[in-house]
Order: structure tokens, then sequence, then C-alpha cells
């Protein structure tokens, strides 16, 4: 028995039973075909990062489960036919099964309060580089577009 | 050529989180940036080991749309 955790998108559009149909529809699916559901859990209706099949929104619900390989191709095969599932994923689960990662990361991240994401782009600025890429040791380099040699005079334009 | 700055630690290592949860909209963000690119390491101070579990997580979770592949703004 592996643990898979498999997450999918329900379109949410229509009635709350209706999609809540749906995402029981996949956990009997899972238990039908001998596997145990150790967790699930709903992210609810929310925005999605960019809109899949002309939606914005989408409902989101996960489960994590134990069940022997041979019943994925199934979930999967269920979930690809579907016309109300709209995105699905699933992964061999690495976690522990037991423990709710969302408040560890809370705590953690506590001392970036005040911290602006986009700060972080310009630290580690290396300076400009010198053109002629990964040349190495042996060729010239590319071309050097800045510099200017008075001597030399095939300078065109 | 400033050298790395050593002093930072891996967030990921500091608090013993062993697993990057892909579903983690709000952890994810942090490392990201405005364009919605993933963030260097030399940036975020991560080890090794917990960048590469986060570069996946970061693109799974654009696969699920729960972060964008690619954004104008910070969204």
């Amino acid at each position: 028995m592996n643990l898979y955790e498999t997450t999918f998108i329900v379109n949410p559009q229509g009635e709350e039973s209706a999609i809540d149909e749906q995402v029981k529809a996949i956990g009997k699916l899972i238990t039908d075909n001998g596997g145990k559901i150790v967790r699930e859990e709903r992210m609810g209706t929310r925005r999605m990062a960019y809109p899949i099949e002309k939606l914005n929104q989408g409902y989101y619900a996960t489960f994590l489960f134990e069940a022997e390989p041979p019943v994925l191709p199934i979930i999967d095969r269920y979930l690809k036919l579907g016309e109300t599932y709209m995105r699905h994923l699933t992964i061999r689960y690495e976690g522990d099964p037991n423990k709710s990662y969302a408040d560890s990361f809370q705590k953690s991240f506590e001392s970036d309060r005040g911290r602006e994401p986009e700060d972080d782009d310009r630290r580690g600025f290396r300076g400009d580089r010198r053109p002629g890429g990964r040349g190495g040791y042996r060729d010239s380099g590319g071309r050097d577009n800045d510099s200017y040699n008075p001597r030399k005079r095939n300078y065109r334009n | 050529m400033p050298i790395m700055r050593r002093k930072k630690i891996c967030r990921f290592c500091d608090n013993k989180i062993d697993y990057v949860d892909y579903k983690d909209e709000r952890m994810l963000r942090r490392f990201v940036n405005d364009r919605g690119k993933i963030l260097p390491r030399r940036i975020t101070g991560n080890c090794a080991i917990h960048q590469r579990e986060l570069t996946t997580a970061v693109k799974r979770s654009r696969i699920m749309a729960i972060l964008a592949f690619a954004s104008e703004s910070y969204r």
C-alpha cells in the first residue's frame, strides 16, 4: 500500500450539492477499489492563477489515500474523462500524513513580516559580465560592442 | 565580485520542514518574483535540497493553477 495524494479542480458552477457529489464520487472510487482515504481536504472555490476552460474560479479538493498501484490508472481515467473535472494531479505523497504542513510554514515565516517579495530580486547582482559567454580558454569569445579602439579602422557605420 | 552571503540559512532546514507542499500558495509566493519566476538560490538562501523541492512544488502548483506560469504584476 502506497500513500498517494490526488488534487483536482471541479467546475464551480452549479449547486453546492452537485459539486459535493463530484468530490464524493472520487472518494467513493478510491474506496471501491480497495483504497483507504487518510485525509480529505477542501480548498473550496478559489481564484485560479489563469483561466481554465474559460473560467477563473475552481473548486479544489484533495484526497490523501493509501492504495495499491493498479488503482491509480482507474482514478486517473475517471478524472480525465469527467467533464466536470478541469484539472487533476496525483502524486506519491512524501510528507507525513499525520502532520499538517500549513501551520509549520506559517510559524517559520513570521520573521519575514514586513518584507516585500520583490525586494529579493535585486540582491545578488553580480555586475555586468564580459561578453563572450562560455567559450572557455580557447576561443576569443564573442563580439564586444562597447569598447572602441581608435587604431582599428574597420568600424562600419 | 561579491561572494554569496553564507550567513543566510535555509528556512526549511532551520524550521525542520521536510516536505514542501505545492498547495501552500502563501508560502510558495515568497520564493517567486513579481513576474512569477522562481527566485534563484543565491537570493532565497535555501539549501540545495530544499531549493530543488521548492522548484518542483512551484511547478506543480503552476500546473494546478495555484500559481501562475507568468504574470505581469504580483498577483
